[in-house]
């Protein structure tokens, strides 16, 4: 599915200075970015550029030093803590490339734990958990602890997680760096249906196999966008350059 | 092993604030005990001076109508002395209060009147001269023998003290010897300052004439067992309903009633078992602090293991920097313990068995403390070192952090670490709820209606009988000095009493007029000789009938007031007022002619009980204690009344001038000791307990570092967080709570009931109000960490691997 038009993200000379004692470190260094409602992205670049510092503001896990940040048409930036916490629970949905699963809770209970944070009542939760781990293929085993899962098993969770709450974006964080190539595949996969079905992800990946996935590739490096590719094709390049051969 | 030793010492000292901590939790656990054990050992465990001990018995009498081990009459112990099977000999003592005069001035001291083979039976060698002589027993010989203490405190070690006269009641007794140092008698405690032989009963106990009488039952015998007898066989010597036993001389002391132990005993037993608890929770704070360590030292511990060490081998080393620690605790407690043993001399708490000799750190002392350490070591560090000696090496060695929930069977529900906190909440609360208990049963009995008027009356004692006074010249006297000392300025009243408020009264078999006389109307009820004015004088309302007079003087019909509970239990229905009665042995019938309001006789937490008054002039006694009520501050009456009785009779002994107050407060004295100690060592428990609480939480913040940035992420708020963090500490505390309220309860069974008066050892208020208190605590060292868990930043959270 491609982006329905309506602005979803927008960023506009989006800054991030890290200050230590002896040290600046830009790790940003004004980011203009518009990610539409619909629209699959992937921003990629090599280790350090940047990547998951804009994913972390693009999450409201981190705030930018400078710059605009409006999501869904209101400006986010300088929210107070708590209402970035009531807004990460409600537009944002995360998957992690360490599914970030809790150990003592079921699978059922993982999937849920956004939803508790939101004050939904016990049936509606129900009836959202299980539609959401339906669609990952993990509805049978719910009762399951995540440490009785595999790591394939345990990110599919960590999606249905993520999508339970209907959030307006993914943001998924190197989602297949801790799977096999197999695994990863069949998470993609997973990735690209929810996006046929609507949903808007902004995935990091510095892996060209998976940013082709994306309807547009944004590749960073020292913090600056660099280039931009509506057509996933400079992901092919890559792929190409790299000695893997793409079937066109 | 040394390769062991030299690496805990190297760990230990690589972390100085761990090891800080560790070793002050463990002597704060370590010293308590031992202070407290020298305190048990200088009362209960030193052996008595003596030869054979073992062989020795205690002899006792036992009445089908009168519970317990008594002491025997002269007369039956004469028959026990000259017709048992049992004894090679036997010998008796009984207690005396003598007045020792210096000069022109004179003090009491206690004194045991004792058979002349006294020390011989015992085998206790005097330090200095000699014991008593079998003759001296026969003819009256004015002899005495010195214990060691009062040789040393009040004659300054006199070396030549033996053939020197000392002057008790006025008579010359001519010192023979000093008895050993240690030896106290037969009982516990401190014992007697003098010894004197029996023969000379008369003058140490003048109007005492028990001594041809089978009824009065005063002497405490003892015998040392034939070859081959044992305590089991039959005692042949009945006396008209009454028997004898025997039972070890070193049992007898702890347990003088024969009823289940002497409240000491009960006493030390709740002592040792609270600084016990301290110990325990200390220990569980350490065990905590061991386990977090042995997390810290997974790797470590995974290295060595992937070289090849042995588990065995690794719980050892673990097990080793334990036994170092707990030896570290051990000697920092032993020094404690010095300290405390000095400020439980200093604080001069009065104890019911004085100690200030007896009370150092000998060997017995040192062995238990060291055992008691190392068996901490082990305590704290078993299991630590058995859970921090398993790491899934792999993983560890990858740099991996162990996932929550990848535990099997019941741990992945339980961690060891939890079951330590609930523990330590459990022992906490049994700790708070002995403190609490005994604080208001000290409380409710400081607001008992004694029944009578405490402020503004002075008290003091004399003894005539020991001043050589005839009963004519007492009767006198008593008329004398009440109607002298009424007349000074600021004095309100004045009277004269056997028995001062809360010491007793003397018990008689009361016999009620019509009733059946031989059996079960024979009713024991306590007698005080009281002059006229005495209830004004204490404020006890008189609720019927009327005061002694003048008229009630010997010749004269006998009178008595009772109390109410008398005239409800003898009377009931009727009216007491008229009503006539025979002590057992009298003549002539005696008759109420008063009913005073009850009041407490023994002390302020008694029931009520029947009581009677007898008119004094009826009634003589020459022990006595003179009331006086002031206007104003009584205190400050003290040396004016003295004043006034000496220049009666210059040379009279009058001791222990006291207020009123004081006396009442006294006479709580044991529980508010009980109240003190056991504060101090449940807010000491507290204060661990808490800090264990702390740690657990904050340990358990640390492992969930990354939980909460994910719950962060996901949007939990910092309310969520806080719920979160506090709910898990509150939940192992409310477990906490209930096993130590179900324990409490089940430990309350063997709490003797009359250890805790007015509150039961079952206080429901108690319980609540020192569950509140703990779960506050709780509440408080849960929330420092659970409130540092809302500020975690989910990004750095989430990086954390």
């Amino acid at each position: 599915m491609t982006s329905s038009g309506q602005t979803l993200i927008h960023l506009d000379g989006v800054t991030k200075v890290f200050f230590t004692d002896e040290v600046e470190t830009h790790a940003l260094a004004g980011i203009h970015l518009e990610i539409k409602s619909g629209e699959y992205i992937a921003i990629a670049g090599p280790s350090g550029c940047g990547k998951s510092t804009l994913l972390s503001i693009l999450g409201l896990l981190d705030s930018p030093t400078e710059g605009k940040y409006v999501l869904n048409g209101k400006s986010v930036a300088d929210l107070p803590l708590s209402e970035r916490a009531r807004v990460r629970n409600r537009e944002i949905g995360f998957i992690f490339q360490s599914f970030n699963l809790i150990g003592d809770l079921n699978v059922y209970e993982n999937v849920e734990l956004p939803l508790t944070y939101r004050g939904m009542k016990s049936a509606e939760r129900k009836e959202r958990v299980m539609a959401a781990l339906e669609k990952v293929g993990m509805a049978h085993r719910a009762k399951h602890l995540p440490s009785q899962l595999s790591g394939g098993q345990q990110q599919r969770v960590a999606v249905a997680r993520a999508v339970a709450g209907s959030p307006s974006i993914l943001l998924a964080d190197e989602p297949t760096g801790n799977l096999d190539s197999k695994n990863g595949e069949a998470v993609m996969e997973l990735l690209r249906e929810l996006h046929r079905e609507g949903a808007t992800i902004c995935m990091v990946t510095h892996d060209p196999r998976y940013a082709r996935h994306a309807d547009r590739s944004i590749h960073l490096f020292d913090g600056r966008v660099v280039e931009e590719d509506g057509t996933g094709k400079r992901g092919e390049r890559e792929l190409e350059e790299s000695g893997f051969h793409i079937e066109h | 092993m040394i390769h062991d030793l030299t690496y805990g010492l190297r760990m230990l000292v690589r972390s100085p604030a761990f090891t800080l901590v560790a070793a002050l939790s463990l002597a704060l656990g370590i010293g308590a005990n031992t202070a407290i054990f020298s305190l048990v050992n200088a009362v209960l465990l030193r052996p008595i001076p003596v030869e054979q001990p073992s062989e020795l018995a205690s002899i006792f009498m036992t009445d089908q109508r009168n519970p317990g081990n008594l002491p025997f009459s002269h007369l039956n112990y004469q028959d026990v002395r000259d017709q048992n099977q049992v004894f090679t000999e036997t010998a008796a003592f009984t207690f005396a209060q003598l007045n020792w005069s210096t000069g022109n001035d004179s003090e009491q001291i206690p004194a045991q009147v004792v058979s002349g083979n006294y020390f011989s039976l015992l085998g206790a060698q005097p330090a200095i001269g000699r014991g008593f002589m079998r003759e001296e027993d026969v003819i009256p010989t004015p002899v005495t023998v010195l214990s060691h203490g009062f040789w040393q405190r009040s004659l300054g070690s006199d070396p030549g003290i033996v053939g020197k006269t000392l002057t008790f009641n006025r008579t010359p007794f001519t010192v023979i010897g000093v008895a050993p140092k240690g030896f106290t008698g037969t009982l516990l405690g401190g014992g007697p300052s003098i010894w004197v032989p029996m023969s000379m009963h008369a003058v140490a106990q003048p109007n005492f004439d028990w001594y041809e009488q089978r009824r009065g039952l005063f002497l405490f015998a003892f015998g040392r067992m034939k070859p081959g007898v044992t305590l089991e066989q039959a005692f042949p010597n009945d006396n008209k309903g009454r028997g004898a036993g025997a039972v070890p001389l070193l049992d007898a002391r702890l347990n003088p009633g024969g009823q289940g132990g002497g409240q000491v005993v009960q006493i030390s037993m709740i002592l040792m078992t609270v600084v016990g608890i301290v110990l325990l929770i200390a220990c569980v704070n350490i065990a905590n602090l061991m386990l977090a360590r042995a997390n810290q030292r997974r790797k470590e511990i995974a290295i060595r293991l992937a070289l090849g060490a042995g588990r065995g081998r690794l719980v050892r080393q673990l097990l080793t920097e334990s036994v170092l620690l707990s030896v570290l605790g051990g000697a920092l407690g032993l020094m404690l313990a010095y300290w405390l043993m000095d400020a439980l001399l200093a604080a001069d708490l009065q104890l019911p068995v004085p100690v200030d000799d007896s009370l150092t750190i000998d060997g017995r002392v040192l062995t238990f403390t060291a055992l008691l350490a190392l068996a901490t070591g082990m305590l704290f560090g078993l299991a630590p070192a058995i859970q921090g000696s398993r790491p899934d090496v792999l993983p560890v060695l990858k740099n991996e952090t162990a996932p929550s929930g990848t535990g099997r069977g019941w741990h992945r529900f339980v961690s060891l670490r939890q079951v330590l906190v609930v523990s330590q909440v459990a022992l906490s609360l049994i700790s708070l709820i002995a403190a609490g208990l005994f604080l208001r049963s000290f409380r409710d009995a400081q607001a008992t209606d004694t029944g009578f008027e405490t402020r503004g009356v002075l008290v003091m004692d004399f003894n005539l009988g020991r001043e050589g006074y005839t009963p004519e010249r007492g009767q006198l006297f008593y008329q004398q000095v009440v109607e002298r000392v009424a007349g000074v300025a600021g004095v309100q009243l004045a009277a004269v009493a056997q028995n001062p408020p809360l010491a007793g009264g003397l018990l008689r078999s009361v016999l009620p007029e019509g009733a059946d006389t031989t059996t079960q109307d024979r009713i024991l009820v306590q007698v005080n000789s009281v002059s006229t004015g005495y209830l004004d004088t204490l404020g006890i309302p008189l609720l019927r009938g009327r005061d002694f007079a003048s008229t009630d003087s010997p010749g004269a019909p006998l009178v008595v007031i009772v109390n109410e509970t008398m005239a409800e239990r003898f009377w009931p229905g009727q009216d007491a007022l008229g009503k006539r009665f025979k002590f057992f042995g009298d003549a002539d019938f005696t008759t109420v002619v008063g009913v005073a309001r009850n009041a407490k006789y023994n002390g302020v937490a008694e029931e009520p009980i029947p009581f009677i008054y007898q008119p004094i002039r009826q009634n003589y006694t020459p022990q006595a204690a003179l009331h006086v009520r002031a206007a104003g501050d009584a205190g400050g009456l003290a040396a004016t009344v003295r004043r006034q009785v000496q220049e009666i009779d210059p040379t009279l002994s009058v001791f222990d001038i006291r207020t009123l107050e004081t006396q009442v407060a006294d006479s709580l004295a044991p529980l508010r000791i009980n109240v003190i100690v056991l504060s101090t060592f449940g807010g000491l428990a507290l204060l661990l307990a808490s800090i264990g609480l702390y740690g657990v939480a904050s340990y358990g913040v640390g492992q969930r570092t990354r939980e909460i940035g994910v719950r962060m992420a996901l949007g939990a708020q910092p309310s969520n967080v806080l719920r979160l963090v506090l709910g898990h500490g509150l939940l192992l505390v409310a477990i906490g709570l209930v096993a130590g309220v179900v324990l409490a309860l089940g430990l309350s069974t063997i709490v003797p009931p009359d250890l805790l008066p007015n509150v039961g050892a079952r206080d429901p208020w108690t319980f609540v109000a020192t569950s509140a208190l703990l779960a506050t605590v709780a509440v408080i060292a849960s929330y420092v960490p659970a409130r540092r868990a809302t500020r975690i930043d989910p990004l750095i959270a989430l990086r954390t691997e």
